[in-house]
């Protein structure tokens, strides 16, 4: 998934600062693309590591860093009063629900007591539990609730323009997705795991302190049905370590519940009321530990994936390690309608051609009253030294030099040719053949090699002939 | 990182033969040196490291063009008698380069005898000639490997076959052909691959330099389906809502103008992620005349779009009725299965028809994205990712992409956007975390109807 083996170990980072990443992400995919601050760039390179690594060590760097995390730390703080507050109000109302469960006697009946402290609380974890399959579909809702509420609760209050406010984003990625999902799910475990301590504690403090008549009676269940049911239920508080034998001290049909009742109890509202909460609340916040550790690591999202050249260059520029010395040859003033004013006519009779370049055994193109004389290559040193000689012994003689079109001009081609003009009297031309080609290659490259050509020639000093333009391109 | 590379290459051959494109494409640097098709466009010695594992392990070096081979060998050989030919590469380097005749042709013999080996870049619609035997003659006596490169190979007049066999017979039998225009990851590797034959102490790392490319650029490419796909899903959920009064053509234009951005955003964010100009490309105007209600029931793909939604919502329902049956111990005979089954449906036939007629009631019209927009908008980026895996950085042409066919790339990726459209009713950009359930699997379907790199 990643480019470096090493992307993929995760390294302990605190969730303010993956908060952070996973904040600055939104911002600049939203913004179209990564702020610019070489600044923070270089301090990312300098920290090192794997990718995740100094993508958060970008975002704290950022100008605006300080203001994000005071903002990150707002919504956390926020989230961690409201989960305070929830908790403490379930535990209260735990408290209250074992003391008025007690106080409906005398006596006080303990099916009832179980009922109201563990039944609620076993029932809604059942329910949860059920919703778990449907809890990708209704967990984005519940994160847009928390949106909405947040809007009208900040937007209320402070009258902050929603849209760019830095803590809505943060909440957003806090209560979206996979985060969301466990967020929401361990905020109630927590609640009802209150809950049932609150009364525990309650019932542990109030049947220490007070003398209550306990009774395992109901109206419509015979005893012997009470009976059956306490023994089926009775595997939790007997693994807790409470007296589960000699329950039922019963005295003329009455089923009243001494110590070993309130006992069993006791160890019934642990067992079947703290524990499950406990245990899925554990659950639900590794999953959420899980989920929100992938914040700032979700390293293909565009608004991470662009910085990857950035934070880990994959190359570097060297530079110019050997700089020309000289300026390029300014080309030579051709004014192009001078120069056809100007042109030279073909020579006639006798001619000296060279192919400029190993052309092999090609026949050259007709031009009338033109015999064509020598036509060696002249690519190779020892070629050319022959063909300077050639042109030195007939001095009066025209020289045409004929070159393939698509063959790039060069300063060997300028240098031989200058060469050749000073070694004669008579008129040297340039030739071009093999057009069609060039003409292939499009418009605008055509038009491009035939004024190098013409440069080259009028560097070399060569009797001006103007190239001829392909049909249609002039 | 200012380390010396651990090789050196220099990039030599005739002038105008794409040795700066080569260097482009390689370093997927498209802004190295400057590119033309005329003679001498380079005229000093630069240099890129390829940097593995963080430290620069490959350093490529441009150099001037050799035009003027011949006249040189000319000068060598009238140069007093060396011991072997490397001396006197080094004879001529130390003097003053026939009065500065040869300058650039000394820049390319002193930064080839300052490297480990050179790539001879080659125009193969140039035919095979005699001065580039004196090219070759000279390189070789510089006394390090070198490596022909036939480029231009995807034109229609190169003839590799020619070169080819002309190079074995000139000694070159290690060769690679490249195209610095037309990408070929293919092609890449074989050039990371022959350097590695003629430089046996190094395979090693040339090899892991490869690999370190090839999970890079993958992990590329899966970034740009990710940005297309976050893209796709985006606009499938866009729901622009106004007043009953407004003329349904403002919010036409309203609609269409946000996707245009959204499109232009991805356009942009996959340019950068394949290190090209964000003028490379730029989308044509959206022909978005008409937004409609997706979910209009007599619409084929809304039906289809309907059922799969249906029935998974169905299917959920169903789940949740068997966890029932379940707890009761059967008691009872699958009942609340069928209930849960029909209760989900249900919700879902609510959401979908139900909701246009609840916004009418409170005064609100509402426009959604077109099926045909959003397959249109899927074949033109997958074509673009396409045509961006086979661009390479030395192409100074915007990517020309033929027009796209109607429909979309793959029925695979056309449900996977549908479906994902009412999960992401509403937006996704402030909950980054809802990505991974409505954009993965949209994703994973745009890298699969674009194909191997
Ligand atoms: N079609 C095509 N054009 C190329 C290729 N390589 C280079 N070019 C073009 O050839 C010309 C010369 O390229 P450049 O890199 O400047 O050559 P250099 O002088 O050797 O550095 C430029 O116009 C490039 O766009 C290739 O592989 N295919
Ligand atoms: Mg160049």
């Amino acid at each position: 998934m990643t480019g470096a083996g090493t992307d993929d170990t995760p390294c302990p980072s605190r969730l303010a600062d993956r908060l952070l990443a996973a904040l600055v992400c939104v911002r600049e995919e939203a913004a179209g693309h990564p702020a610019d601050v070489p600044a923070a760039d270089a301090a990312a390179r300098q920290t090192g590591g794997d990718f995740a690594r100094r993508i958060r060590a970008r975002a704290a760097a950022l100008p605006d860093a300080p203001a994000l995390r005071k903002a990150i730390q707002q919504v956390l703080g926020r989230g961690l009063g409201l989960l305070l507050l929830v908790v403490a109000l379930a535990g209260f109302s735990g408290a209250f629900a074992a003391a008025a469960a007690l106080d409906a006697g005398p006596p006080a009946s303990l099916p009832l007591v179980l009922l109201l402290l563990v039944g609620s609380n076993l029932l809604m974890l059942l329910v949860w539990l059920l919703g778990v399959p449907l809890s990708r579909r209704v967990t984005p809702s519940l994160g847009r609730c928390a949106m909405t509420l947040w809007q009208r609760f900040a937007g209320g209050r402070a009258g902050i323009d929603a849209g760019d406010d830095p803590r809505r984003t943060v909440l957003g990625i806090l209560v979206g997705g996979a985060s969301g999902r466990w967020l929401a799910a361990s905020l109630g475990h927590a609640a009802w795991l209150s809950f049932a301590l609150g009364a525990w504690l309650s019932l542990l403090i109030l049947l220490s302190v007070r003398a209550y008549a306990l009774s395992w009676d109901t109206t419509l269940l015979a005893p012997a049905t009470v009976a059956a049911w306490v023994h089926g239920l009775s595997f939790g508080p007997a693994a807790l370590g409470a007296p589960v034998d000699h329950l039922f001290a019963g005295t003329a049909g009455q089923t009243v519940a001494g110590q070993a009742g309130a006992q069993w109890l006791l160890a019934a509202a642990l067992a079947y009321g703290v524990l499950p909460r406990l245990l899925a609340l554990l659950c639900c916040g590794g999953l959420w530990w899980r989920a929100q550790a992938r914040f700032g690591r979700d390293l293909q999202r565009s608004g991470y994936a662009r910085l990857r050249r950035r934070l880990m260059p994959d190359r570097v520029l060297l530079g110019v390690t050997d700089a020309a010395l000289a300026p390029p040859p300014a080309a030579p003033p051709s004014p192009p309608e001078a120069a056809t004013a100007h042109a030279v006519p073909w020579p006639s009779g006798p001619v000296l051609g060279l192919w400029l370049d190993d052309a092999g055994d090609r026949r050259p193109p007709a031009l009338p009253n033109v015999h064509w004389h020598g036509l060696g290559a002249t690519d190779t040193a020892a070629a050319r030294t022959a063909a300077r000689a050639a042109v030195a012994a007939h001095p009066q003689r025209p020289v045409l030099v004929l070159a393939r079109a698509t063959m790039s001009p060069d300063r060997g081609a300028e240098r031989f040719m200058a060469q050749l003009r000073s070694l004669t009297a008579a008129p040297v031309q340039l030739v071009l053949i093999d057009m069609d080609r060039l003409v292939a290659r499009g418009p605008a490259p055509c038009r491009q090699r035939l004024a190098d050509w013409q440069t080259l020639a009028l560097r070399a000093g060569l009797e001006h002939r103007p190239l001829q333009w392909p049909e249609g391109l002039a | 990182m200012t380390a010396e590379a651990k090789v050196q290459i220099a990039v030599v051959g005739h002038t105008n033969t794409g040795k700066t494109s080569l260097l482009r494409t390689l370093t997927r640097e498209s802004g190295f040196g400057v590119v033309s098709a005329r003679s001498a466009s380079t005229r000093d010695v630069s240099g890129v490291a390829l940097i593995c594992d963080g430290t620069p392990a490959l350093a490529l070096f441009d150099t001037p063009g050799l035009e003027d081979a011949s006249g040189l060998a000319e000068a060598l050989d009238a140069q007093p008698e060396a011991a072997d030919p490397v001396a006197g590469i080094e004879q001529f380097l130390a003097g003053d380069h026939g009065q500065g005749r040869w300058e650039q042709e000394a820049k390319v013999l002193r930064q080839l005898r300052r490297s480990d080996a050179a790539l001879y870049v080659i125009d193969a619609r140039e035919p095979v000639q005699t001065k580039h035997r004196d090219e070759l003659r000279l390189l070789g006596a510089c006394g390090r490997p070198l490596v022909p490169v036939l480029n231009f190979v995807a034109s229609d007049e190169a003839d590799p076959e020619r070169w080819r066999s002309q190079l074995a017979r000139m000694g070159l039998h290690v060769q690679a052909s490249f195209d610095t225009v037309v990408y070929d990851a293919a092609a890449e590797r074989a050039l990371f691959d022959k350097l590695g034959v003629v430089l046996d102490a190094h395979r090693g790392l040339l090899q892991r330099l490869m690999q370190s490319r090839e999970a890079e650029r993958e992990a590329v490419t899966l970034a740009a389906c990710r940005a297309v796909a976050t893209m796709l899903v985006e606009v499938a959920g866009q729901r622009h809502q106004a007043p009953l009064h407004v003329p349904q053509a403002d919010i036409t234009e309203a609609l269409r103008r946000s996707i245009a951005a959204a499109e232009q955003r991805c356009v942009d964010a996959v340019l950068a992620l394949f290190q090209f100009d964000l003028q490379a490309y730029q989308p044509p105007e959206l022909p978005l005349t008409e937004g409609r209600w997706t979910l209009d029931p007599l619409d084929p793909e809304a039906l289809r779009s309907f059922g799969i939604r249906a029935g998974s919502a169905a299917a959920t329902g169903g789940a949740a009725g068997v966890a029932v049956d379940a707890a009761v111990g059967g008691m009872s005979l699958g009942a609340a299965t069928v209930l849960g089954a029909g209760l989900g449906a249900a919700w879902s036939g609510a959401q979908t028809f139900g909701r246009p007629w609840l916004d009418r009631l409170r005064g609100h019209q509402q426009q959604v994205a077109d099926p045909a927009i959003l397959a249109l908008l899927a074949t033109r980026q997958v074509a673009l990712l396409r045509a961006l895996l086979r661009r390479g950085h030395a192409a100074d042409t915007p990517v020309q992409m033929t027009p796209t066919a109607q429909g979309w790339p793959s029925a695979p990726l056309r449900d996977a956007v549908l479906r994902a459209r009412h999960r992401s009713a509403g937006g996704l950009a402030a909950t980054g975390a809802e990505h991974d359930t409505a954009v993965s699997p949209v994703a994973h379907q745009v890298r699969v109807a674009v194909g191997a790199t």
